[in-house]
Parts: C-alpha cells; structure tokens; sequence
C-alpha cells in the first residue's frame, strides 16, 4: 500500500476516523492492528520479522533496567544487538557476502561455494532495525527509560507512517508521544494534511516524472551519450530528493494528522553550500543516527584530525552499506567520505581566495551550491546504476565528454517535469529564505485555498500515478 | 466500549470539517469544469494521433479496418488499398501500441458498428510476457476520453475499484494530454490519408529488434492470448471478417520470433482466419533495406509496395471476395 495510492488514502481516512472516535486507552491497539496491515499489505510473512525485533527488544529493556551492573546490561544489549543485525545480515547482506565470498575462492581456485538464499528483501527493514536499535542502545545508556507496555513498544518499532522509509525515530520522542492524550486539534491537521499535500506533489508531480527519463537512460546507459546521462543523472538528483523527502513529507504530515510529531528528515538539501553542509540537510534522521551511535561513540572529533578521518571515513562506510549491499554503495559512500573530507579541510583556503579575489557573497553561495549539487549527483551515479560496469561507464562517458545529441523521446514528458521541479524549487527557495509556511498561513482563505486547488490541479493533470515504488522501501 | 464523539461537538472541529467538506465540493466542480474545458479542446483539436484519429475512425464508416502497432500504421496506405479493391480502408495502427490497444479499439468499433474486413498486423509480442504489460495498459489511457464505454472501463481499471475511482476525475481522463492538445492546434501534418501519415523515403538505421529477441525468456501470456481469441470470436459475432497479417520486416526472422509466428499460425488456423506472413521465405525479396527505416518499420517506398501487394492478397483471398461483395453493395 503506497502513500501515492488511493488504498492508503481509505486506509488513512479509516484509521483517523476511529482514532478520534475511539477512547485514548485503545488507541494504541488501533494503531498496532492498523501498522501491522499496513505492513502486510507488502508481504505478510515478514511481519514475522518485526514481531521478532519488538519482542527481543523490548525483553532486551525490560532485563537492562533490572540490573545496574554494566557487565549485564551490556549482555542484554549484545542480545539486541546480535539479533537485529543477524536478522538484517541475513536478509540483506548475505547473498552480497556470499558472493563476494566466492569470487575470492574461485579466484583462490577453491572448489566451494557459499549457497545464495532465495528470499525477498523486507521492505524497510533498515529503518525499522535502526529505530529500535536505538532503543536498546538508549537503554544501556540509561539515557532513556526502559518501556513497560509491550503494545505501546511494537508500536514503536513499527507505527505505519515512517514503519518503510522513515524518518528513523528515537524512543526519548516518540515513545512518550504515544502516552499522550491526543484531541483532535484542527491546527494540526490542516498543517498535517498540508504537508501530506505536498509531498504527494513531489512524489507524484515531478519524482514519478523524472523517473520516466532516469529510467529510459540508466537501464540502456550503453546506448546514451554523455550529455544524456549527464542530465538523467542531474534528473535522478532531483528525482530522489523529491520521492524521499516526499515520502517523509507525508510521514510526518500523517503522524501531525494523528497527533504525533516526527522528526523533520529533509531541509531542503540542494542549498548547502558544502558537502559537509549538505549531510545536516539531508536524511537528518539516519545522519543524526549514525553521529549520536557511531561517530560519537568512536570519538568523534575529540581524539585529533587522523582519528576525526577515521572515524568519517566509518560512518560513510557504514551509510553506504546502510543503503544497500552492493559494490556501487561502497564507491557511492567512499566519494561521499573523500569529498566530506576534502571539503572540510579547503574550506578556509577557499574562503580566503574567495575574499581576495573579491567575489561577492551571493556568487560565492552560487556556485558553492552548484558545486554541492554536482558532487551529490556524480555519487548519485553509484546510487543508481545497476552494477558498478555501468557506472564506471556513465562516469567515462560523461566526463570524457563524449557529448552528442540530447536523447529526447517525448518532449512533453521534459516539459511536465521542468514545470514540476521549478515549483518545487520555486517553494524550497522560498522556505529558505523567509519562514513562507508562516507566511503562507496568513494570506488569505482564498489564497490559501486557490494555493491548494493549483497543487490538486496539477497533479491530475500531470501527476504519474503509475504506483511506482517509493526509492528508499528498497533499503 | 463508549464512541468519543467530543470532535463533532467542538465548535473548532465542526468549523473545520464544513471547510474540509466545502473545498472538497469545490475541487469537485473545479475538476467537472476544467475537465470539462480540456475535453472539449481535445475533441475540437484540427488533428490528433488519438481522439481525432479515433473518432474519424468511430464516426464514418469504413469498410476496412487496419488494427496494429507501429508497424500497422506505417505499412498500409489506406489510399492504394482503397484503389485496388475500391473499398473504404481506415489505418488505425497507433505506435507504441500493442493487442491490448488493438482489442479494446475493435471493441469501441463494434460498438459503434462493423466494417466488413479488420486487418490484424500482428507482433511477437502481442502475445508473450514481458515485463512492459503494465506499461502497455498504463499506455491505453490514450482511450480515456472513451471512458464511459464499458469495455473501455474495463480495460482501463483492469476491474480494480481504486482504478475505476481514479477516472471519476474529469480532469484525470486526460492526464499528461495538455500539452500534446495544444500541440494538435499548433501543428499537424499536412498530407494524412485515413489514418496514415504519409512517409517518404528515408535512411535507414539498424535498430528496433523485436521485443521477443532482446527478453531472455519467452513465455506466452495466457491473458494476452485470451483476449485474442476474445478478439476473433466477437468479430465473427457481428460477422466482421478478421484477416491477420505479420508484415514484412528488413531481414529473415530469429527462430524465436518464427516459432511465435508459427503459434500464430495454429491459432488463426483454430479460428478459420487467413494469416499472411510476409515473413516467409517466398517473401524474400522484401529484404531491401531501400524500403525500411530500420529493422521492421517501412518507408514510405517501401510501404506504397507492401500495400499493393497486400491488397492483391486480400483479394485473392477466397472467403474475402463475399465478404468484399457485400461490402460493395452497402456502398
């Protein structure tokens, strides 16, 4: 059930109803039976796997806040632990190890094979292992409270509008949200439903479209020249911007609707103007995850600039496998470290240069921005490609400059996506500058209302309502 | 357990669900409308690859009837059919399109009357699975404006409720139309004959494979298939005769596309319909690539000397020649 479809939009509008309608000491079982179906409706039989986390997790607290002794508690911890990431291994890294295994032993001239499981990847399992990962790890800490309500904790790890992409919330936020006596509040709900609106808008409207060409390209990126990959590839930059953060949109638009407040996972990342920058723009929730469970825990930036490399250079690594099991994350991630890296060690020499040579602020901004956006989309290249072959080749063609004629099988099909991405960007350069939603709240009904009519309009009229998956289910 | 009903009973609550009630309204008469105002530029449009072509199709009559793919509509010139067999021909291959458009038009056509003759030129791929089958159905929406006619609802929602709510939007019928009907008032070709857009000599490019030898498993679709024998069967119901016709391609087929051609072959046997395959060995001598723009699309030579071809066949076809005579007497 995609957030694009007409089914989730009766499901949404069923659950809503009964929510309000319901006494709060139920709510929480609503929203477990209505985020376990939601989940089903993929595949029924990983809910298995959900049913495991929660409940190795949730006895993993309950054993740690018996004891104050760290040795035990750190047992608890290495329970969770191993049985979140064992089941995450199996299910997404093992057949990647496996044959990574037997390239080496075949290369040794080893006559074994490691077997390859037959078994779909479960939607969202990254997001949902994370999520309670940190749980256990908070509760070792004893940063938060262990949960004693076992239904409020499987709802925790998997409540339906961040349950498949995100954002990956913290137990210290969310699961207090859920003990809250949430009334109905009107304020919230057109804010929820508004920013549900939107990010259809951007699922719909322009990542849906971009698609269409990204598609078209990549998947016969031998037949293109470089000027066409060149654009799929910027294409693509926006394409997963507008499907993910539109996704994001949506969850938190729905969780508002419900009462609940999720983390913001997206602002509005292509105005960065490093790289550096650009990571506390982008998917802030599994950035913030992998500095406040990774890169602090293994100093940081407190244990002098080899070990501040090291520790970046784990945390990239980390993200890219995060993303998924396969070479191309590996280099996706390494060029995301080399330029982070880079970045923040020319960044004075650059402003220096930048003064001396008397550009002004605004062009540098410009084309530190343009920069940005280039450097995020040659990775890109890595994220989308296939197999690390094709990558290698769009890279070559594009950079040798092998440019030809510009692939346009239907220029309609440009058009409705140029018009999409300028109002995206139109409303992002706006946010950016001035606070707009504030702005926007106190125009007048009419404007408001013509503002919302446009958005509707256009999506049935230009909208691809094609059930294309959302980008980031897959991780 | 006691139903909380305190969110209709806040005043702010009611205030907002009337909103939310009122805008919803709105939206509604604002689709009726615009929907409306777009489907009346789409049916007025001087030329169109799809309603126009479609209702030129719907609204005369035609005594022949060319349904197909891209390859349809480039091979048969309405005109030098019409001259060797005086009969009416309409071409209505569409490209990009496959069976699912080809039944779901004969369908619209049946509904609206029967011509003597439909002509099938058949592909490979009209028939096997691919992976491009939701692409192919997400591509009838070409048929959308047509929407009221139950089969064409059918088709287009493949029986899913959630489909079917879609098309409830007037606006949403021509979804990703807007800028091609502004194109249709822009420019049109100057020289179409009946559906087909007339095409000169052109240079030729080694490209377009069949679909069939670039998928690694081949795989016949048993929906795909019914709707075949769907399409036969109720053409023969209002005594339409079906002729089915593989036209010629640059080069000698794979064995993969010739073992498609011969499950072609029994099928149409099955059905007592006449196939021509112009990929048979007698017609060797089409494998000039003077006559081709790539590997299975004709030029314009290339179709002026197929459709001459083609229509002494048609003629010459035994079961044809009532079928033609009553033809000529409605005329």
């Amino acid at each position: 059930m995609l957030f694009s479809s007409l089914q989730f939009a009766f499901f949404f509008i069923s659950i809503v109803a009964l929510y309000y309608l319901i006494p709060h000491r139920f709510r929480w079982a609503l929203l477990l039976v209505g985020s376990y179906f939601f989940y089903m409706c993929w595949n029924w039989k990983y809910i298995g796997l959900i049913v495991i986390s929660t409940l190795v997790d949730y006895f993993a607290g309950l054993q740690m806040a018996k004891t104050a002794e760290k040795r035990k508690r750190l047992k608890y911890l290495l329970v969770s632990l191993t049985a979140n990431l064992g089941l995450l291994f199996i299910f997404k890294y093992f057949n990647f190890f496996a044959e990574s295994v037997n390239s080496v032993f075949k290369f040794a001239g080893l006559g074994f094979e490691l077997p390859y499981l037959h078994i779909l990847l479960p939607v969202g399992i990254s997001f949902y292992t994370f999520q309670t990962l940190s749980y256990s790890i908070d509760v070792y800490r004893g940063k938060i409270q262990h949960e004693k309500h076992l239904g409020k904790f499987a709802l925790f790890v998997s409540f339906f509008p961040q349950l498949v992409a995100g954002p990956i919330e913290r137990a210290s936020r969310l699961l207090p949200q859920f003990d809250r006596i949430n009334k109905f509040d009107p304020q919230r709900a057109a804010s929820g439903l508004r920013l549900m609106l939107w990010g259809l808008f951007k699922k719909i409207v322009v990542a849906n479209r971009l698609a269409i060409y990204v598609d078209a390209v990549y998947g016969n990126a031998e037949m293109h020249n470089g000027l066409t990959l060149l654009l799929a590839t910027w294409m693509f930059s926006i394409q997963v911007y507008c499907d993910f953060s539109g996704y994001s949109d949506i969850a938190i638009g729905a969780a508002r609707v419900l009462g609940y407040d999720l983390m913001k996972n997206f602002k509005r990342p292509f105005f960065a103007k490093t790289i550096n920058e650009f990571w506390t723009r982008w998917h802030v929730s599994l950035t913030t995850w992998f500095r406040d469970y990774v890169y602090y825990p293994l100093g940081g930036n407190r244990k002098g600039k080899s070990r501040q490399l090291f520790n970046l250079f784990i945390v990239f690594l980390l993200s890219g496998m995060w993303h998924g099991a396969d070479w191309t994350f590996f280099f996706w991630a390494l060029l995301h470290c080399s330029w982070a890296i880079a970045s923040r060690y020319t960044l004075a020499f650059r402003d220096r240069l930048a003064q001396k040579l008397r550009i002004p602020g605004h062009v540098v901004a410009a084309v530190r921005m343009f920069n940005t956006f280039q450097l995020f989309s040659i990775a890109n290249i890595f994220f989308r490609a296939d197999s690390l072959p094709r990558a290698m080749h769009i890279v070559k063609q594009t950079f040798t400059f092998s440019w030809g004629r510009l692939f346009v099988p239907a220029l309609d099909q440009l058009v409705y996506a140029g018009v999409g991405v300028f109002i995206v960007m139109l409303v992002d350069l706006a946010v950016e500058k001035t606070p707009a939603v504030s702005q926007f709240l106190h125009r007048p009904r009419s404007f408001r209302w013509a503002a919302y009519m446009i958005v509707l309009l256009l999506m049935l009229i230009m909208g691809v309502f094609d059930e294309s998956q959302f980008i980031y289910f897959q991780f | 357990m006691k139903v909380n009903l305190s969110i209709f009973n806040s005043k702010k609550s009611s205030a907002f669900l009337t909103k939310l009630a009122v805008f919803v309204l709105l939206l509604l008469v604002v689709d009726l409308l615009v929907g409306a105002l777009i489907g009346s530029l789409y049916r007025n449009a001087p030329y169109g690859a799809n309603w126009t072509k479609e209702n030129w199709l719907l609204q005369e009559r035609f005594d022949i009837v060319i349904l197909g793919s891209s390859r349809a509509l480039r091979h048969y010139i309405p005109e030098v059919i019409e001259e060797k067999t005086g009969l009416s021909v309409f071409n209505a291959g569409q490209n990009g399109q496959y069976l699912l458009y080809a039944y779901t038009l004969e369908q619209l056509l049946l509904s609206r009357y029967a011509p003597g003759i439909i002509v099938l030129d058949v592909l490979p791929s009209f028939i096997i699975k691919t992976d491009k089958t939701g692409e192919e159905f997400d591509r009838l929406a070409t048929l959308s404006p047509f929407i009221d006619n139950g089969e064409v609802r059918a088709m287009l929602t493949r029986g899913s409720m959630f489909e079917g709510l879609k098309y409830a939007s007037h606006m949403y019928r021509y979804n990703s139309k807007i800028l091609s009907i502004l194109e249709n008032y822009r420019s049109h070709p100057e020289n179409v004959d009946n559906g087909y857009e007339v095409i000169g000599d052109s240079r030729y490019f080694d490209r377009n494979p069949f679909i069939l030898d670039t998928v690694q498993h081949v795989e016949i679709d048993s929906f795909k298939l019914s709707l075949l024998h769907k399409f036969i069967m109720d053409a023969k119901g209002r005594n339409v005769k079906v002729v089915a016709s593989f036209s010629p391609v640059s080069r000698p087929v794979t064995s993969r596309v010739d073992s498609v051609l011969q499950i072609y072959g029994d099928i149409f046997n099955q059905h007592n319909v006449p196939f021509i395959n112009f990929a048979a060995s007698e017609f060797n001598h089409y494998h000039n690539l003077d006559w081709f723009i790539d590997i299975i699309h004709m030029d314009g030579l290339g179709a002026e000397q197929f459709s001459r071809d083609f229509a002494d066949r048609l003629l010459n076809i035994q079961d044809n020649k009532s079928v033609l005579a009553k033809c000529d007497q409605h005329l």
